[in-house]
């Protein structure tokens, strides 16, 4: 059945969008919003994120949303979505481990399996050429330094998700006195393809494919995690900050445990925040964090 | 000596002793008196009932003294493997070599409850930022620090993947504390789609071939590395006869559970149950014992049950329990307010079935870690609760969250549904923490009321 809405919803950044886009569907990754905040889902112990993406999905009338299995709680967000929803929906399996041959066949099918379902809701299977094209416009990698200027204090902001209203955050650094010299949230930094090399794409596009996400992106889910260390180590010679925050969600297992081996790391200070899924993003609390923080920068 | 059934406390079970002493009881080597392990500091036995059988004497004296057996293993020169998050597969890859023994240091989660806080491994893994936004597993983190309460492994084998997020997120900590861990992945469990080839794991459910063919190919890899660990190849006969021993434990198991949730009246404790089921997920590190212990069990319960005796009044509200409890008070509290225990879902319901035999062992093992219902969609664990419920005849249904545990906020408001839709019976949720002293009158409000309206409708 064809669907009137070609609008594929996703948030994981190990899911190419130009896959979809070459289906015929148009790839919309989600920064979820605040506002769209509903009483309905769980909420104790719910990772934020997850229970945000899953609020802002149900509010959308999508041809299908796209989940992925890099955490628990969005595995589980999968579940509660299609038991409760009648919009397609699909639960890519990116694979934890990346050492070994069968995480990488199996990240491979998943990318096969994700073509099928978007056929079974009218999509069309792309050619090569067509795939190519997609490939080879789309993916660019957005690159998460900014220009540094060396008179601000220099702040690296990292986290697995961006939200609707995450320029609050950058707005607020600023009018601190600060310049993001890294910004990793979520569309950029630690989750960036790398770029397709089109010669090898034309040989094997799943494999190209594959290599240019599945064995690039150093995100922190990833087990061993030892890809997301080396990525930070890079990106703090590259861009040289002063300090280090922390987005993160509540119930977000995976980030909060990494949160005392980053302190150990670095050498410069950290600031963990935690988004609760309120309907402000910026409690007073939190910001009164983020002006200590800054202040101890100077 | 055979007393009648009875629930009776730690202080009771020195006369008890004693008397079954006298009365010319042999033990196991680990056999002794329970106070010794309330000695060690294992306060929390204090608090409990426990049954007043030899049977279970030696149930408790075997998991009391883990540490005890994991210790002389290393001295006689075995490898110790700590096989973590699957519960119930790898174990058995590992026991096809005799110079290897395998545990599960998940089992610290149990440690606070067992020793009343007084270990300070909560403490401890708060001190490295693992807090109590993570389930009670956190006290593995711990007792990795502190190397008190079981030998370091030489090795440390963990599933990632369709995994809970705390004990993924903990166990990578352990790597940054420097144990090495060999990784295997353990994808997420899907429905086959139409043409699309399968086969059947145990538990009836459809997977697809190719998730199969990844999970033979993953064990086949964690084979070579326990291999390299053991120095010792496995052979397929070694693999064979771990498995065939693995299913006869788990046969007992079954049996005994058939027997005790089907009984007219209660024939045994629901913490002597609950002990019983984690012994199966790696035999407490010594399989032979564990077949000693459930066969010991299983004689006991055929006797009451064909004695018609019980351990609780009659008219007990038949309770099926879904996931372990932190606190292992949870269990006498529930029997305490008139409530018994028949049918369980403790997050091991794989470990329970028979492994397939008749096909290359590798893809067995494959198709039992397949069967795993915490990999795969909540509503196939919903509907094998369901399922199970019907079997025993349960008359509500407890759903006990796991303080922090990554899974409990969104499977529990399906399995309650789905509950409620296909079985029309009472739903009660509830999250017992390490100790639950602090909500003992909120759990046990809960829990009059799930009972209340229970006999309620039966009276209807």
């Amino acid at each position: 059945m064809l669907q009137a809405n070609r609008n594929i919803l996703y948030s994981c950044p190990f899911i190419p969008a130009p896959w979809i886009e070459a289906y015929g569907f148009c790839a919309e990754r989600i920064e979820p919003s605040l506002h769209y905040n509903q009483p309905c889902t769980p909420r104790q112990g719910m990772c934020a994120h997850a229970r945000l993406f899953l609020n802002h999905c149900c509010r959308l009338d999508p041809a299908a949303v796209i989940f992925s299995s890099t955490c628990d709680q969005m595995r589980r967000a999968f579940d509660l979505f299609s038991f409760y929803s009648k919009v397609p929906s699909f639960l890519f399996n990116v694979p934890a481990t990346w050492q070994n041959l069968t995480a990488q066949k199996l990240y491979r099918l998943e990318l096969l399996r994700l073509g099928r379902f978007m056929q079974s809701i009218g999509g069309i299977e792309p050619s090569i050429s067509a795939l190519a094209g997609a490939f080879g416009t789309d993916n660019q990698v957005i690159l998460g330094s900014r220009t540094c200027d060396t008179s601000s204090k220099l702040v690296a902001v990292i986290g697995e998700h961006r939200l609707a209203q995450s320029s609050d955050l950058f707005n607020l650094i600023e009018q601190l006195g600060g310049r993001v010299v890294l910004d990793a949230l979520g569309t950029s930094g630690c989750t960036s393809p790398a770029k397709i090399e089109m010669r090898s794409f034309y040989k094997d596009p799943l494999e190209e494919i594959t290599s240019a996400y599945f064995g690039t992106i150093p995100s922190i889910f990833r087990r061993p995690n030892i890809m997301f260390y080396s990525w930070l180590r890079n990106a703090f010679v590259q861009n040289r900050p002063h300090g280090l925050l922390i987005q993160n969600f509540t119930w977000c297992d995976i980030w909060k445990a990494e949160i005392d081996v980053i302190k150990k790391q670095i050498n410069i200070p950290v600031l963990e925040i935690t988004i609760a899924d309120t309907n402000e993003y910026l409690q007073p609390s939190i910001i009164n964090r983020i002006e200590a923080f800054m202040e101890t920068l100077k | 000596m055979n007393a009648l059934p009875a629930r009776i406390s730690l202080n009771d079970w020195r006369q008890r002793y004693a008397a079954l002493k006298n009365s010319g009881m042999t033990e196991p080597c680990y056999g002794g008196p329970l106070e010794r392990h309330f000695d060690d500091d294992d306060l929390r036995l204090a608090d409990l009932k426990f049954d007043n059988s030899a049977a279970a004497l030696h149930l408790w004296n075997f998991l009391l003294t883990e540490e005890d057996r994991l210790a002389k293993a290393r001295q006689s020169g075995k490898k110790i493997i700590g096989t973590m998050k699957d519960l119930g597969t790898v174990p058995v890859l590992a026991y096809a070599i005799d110079n290897i023994a395998a545990f599960y240091p998940d089992g610290a989660w149990w440690i606070p409850c067992i020793m009343k806080n007084s270990d300070g491994l909560l403490s401890i893994a708060d001190s490295l930022g693992i807090d109590e936004c993570f389930c009670p597993v956190r006290a593995m983190l711990g007792a990795f620090t502190t190397c008190a309460h079981f030998p370091i492994p030489d090795s440390l084998i963990c599933s990632a993947g369709a995994v809970c997020d705390d004990f993924s997120a903990i166990a990578q900590r352990l790597c940054s504390l420097g144990f090495d861990i060999f990784w295997w992945e353990m994808p997420r469990r899907r429905s086959p789609q139409p043409r699309e080839e399968s086969l059947s794991v145990p538990g009836g459910i459809e997977v697809p071939q190719s998730m199969i063919e990844l999970l033979e190919c993953e064990f086949r890899r964690i084979a070579t590395h326990i291999e390299n660990i053991a120095g010792r190849k496995i052979s397929i006969a070694g693999l064979e006869k771990s498995i065939a021993l693995t299913n006869y434990a788990r046969s007992l198991l079954m049996q005994l559970r058939t027997a005790v949730f089907t009984a007219q009246v209660c024939p045994l404790g629901a913490l002597e149950m609950l002990i019983s089921e984690m012994l199966i997920i790696h035999f407490c590190s010594d399989r032979t014992g564990t077949i000693f212990v459930l066969e010991k069990l299983l004689e006991e319960v055929k006797r009451r049950v064909d004695a018609g005796v019980s351990i609780l009044p009659d008219g007990s509200v038949k309770i099926f329990w879904v996931n372990p409890v932190a606190d292992l008070a949870a269990m006498p509290l529930l029997e305490d307010l008139g409530g018994r225990i028949c049918g369980t879902d403790y997050m091991i319901t794989h470990a329970l079935l028979p492994i397939m035999t008749g096909i290359d062992p590798y893809s067995a093992l494959a198709r039992s870690a397949a069967a795993d219902l915490m990999t795969g969609p909540t509503q196939d664990r919903a509907y094998s609760i369901c399922s199970e419920a019907r079997k025993f005849g349960s008359e509500a249904v407890i759903i006990s969250r796991i303080p922090g545990a990554s899974h409990c906020a969104t499977e529990t408001p399906i399995i309650a549904e789905m509950v409620r839709h296909e079985l029309g019976i009472p739903v009660l949720e509830i999250e017992v923490p390490t100790i639950l002293d602090p909500v003992r009158p909120s759990l046990q409000t809960k829990i009059e009321a799930l009972i209340e309206t229970a006999l309620q409708r039966r009276a209807k």
